[in-house]
């Protein structure tokens, strides 16, 4: 499909639904292994390693409950997130860590979320400019609740970061990591969510840009109200 | 304010179809429903002389003031 409207009709708004078409399908198959791979590893406990399984999109889980540790003695769980929002890695400690794991958790699921609303608005969108309207009110309502449901992320995932880092030098501070010099360091720079300034700048982006969709759908009433 | 349009009742007059006169003036039929049912935003000078012209009126026999 992708190949053919590529050799058909080279029109960028049909490719762009291409895209986003696998990326929608794509999406929903990692929910799927997701919830798949959670709930099998919640029945079979920390006996079983599921390692790292890195899908398209970049979501990668990767459960190492019993089989890896790490070089700092500690075990660990480890995470990432949809690419779509930044693709950092981000380790999960379970030694005295079980808060910074789920909140870690909780930021892949909050930024896997955040993909799949927005492909799912953006594939309806580009399917009005390929339909020839894209000037309706329903198009003004998708793009601000994408630009919202953006700054809504945005601030989520700069509010676990802060929490995060929090807790991950409490781990330091009480003795359960031993980190000196530049592991430190390293180490701190991966505790962290993606709250790009990216994302929120995008989100202002698709609120101003619902507002010149707003006036353009004025505008296309009046035409189409013209004879 | 507002501008009534007496389109159907030139039309009977006349003894013409929407559809004949759409394909006179050269609109669709859906175009000249929303004039003759009072629902037109804006009347292009091509469509009103279009009108009158295959309706042998004035634009006055067509459009009328009425203060509210």
């Amino acid at each position: 499909m992708f190949i053919m409207s590529l050799i058909r009709k080279p029109r960028i708004s049909q490719v762009t639904k291409t895209l986003l078409d696998l990326g929608w399908y794509m999406s929903l198959t990692i929910a799927v292994l997701y919830v798949g791979i959670i709930i099998a590893a919640a029945i079979l406990g920390k006996n079983m390693m599921l390692n790292s399984i890195y899908i398209f999109s970049g979501l990668q889980i990767g459960f190492t409950t019993d089989g890896l540790t790490n070089m700092y003695g500690i075990t660990e769980i480890e995470g990432n997130e949809v690419a779509f929002a930044g693709g950092t890695f981000v380790p999960f400690w379970i030694g005295g860590g079980g808060a910074v794991m789920w909140l870690g958790i909780l930021s892949s699921v909050i930024q896997f979320c955040l993909l799949v609303f927005v492909l799912f608005m953006l594939r309806r969108f580009v399917q009005t400019i390929i339909d020839g309207t894209p000037f309706i009110i329903q198009n003004k309502a998708r793009l601000r609740s994408i630009g919202v449901g953006l700054i809504i992320t945005y601030v989520s995932l700069l509010i676990i970061q802060v929490v995060h880092e929090r807790l991950f030098l409490s781990l330091v501070e009480d003795g359960t990591l031993n980190l000196l010099g530049d592991e430190f360091i390293t180490l701190l720079g991966t505790v962290h969510s993606p709250a790009s300034g990216w994302i929120l700048m995008a989100g202002l982006l698709f609120v101003v840009v619902s507002d010149a969709f707003r006036y353009g759908t004025d505008l296309q009433v009046e035409q189409d109200l013209t004879v | 304010m507002k501008i009534n349009v007496h389109l159907d009742r030139l039309l009977v007059d006349r003894k013409i179809t929407l559809k004949q006169l759409a394909e006179d003036v050269g609109v669709t039929v859906a175009n000249l429903s929303i004039l003759k049912n009072g629902h037109a935003k804006a009347v292009r000078f091509s469509t009103l002389s279009g009108i009158c012209k295959a309706l042998d009126c004035q634009p006055g026999d067509l459009l009328e003031y009425v203060s509210e």
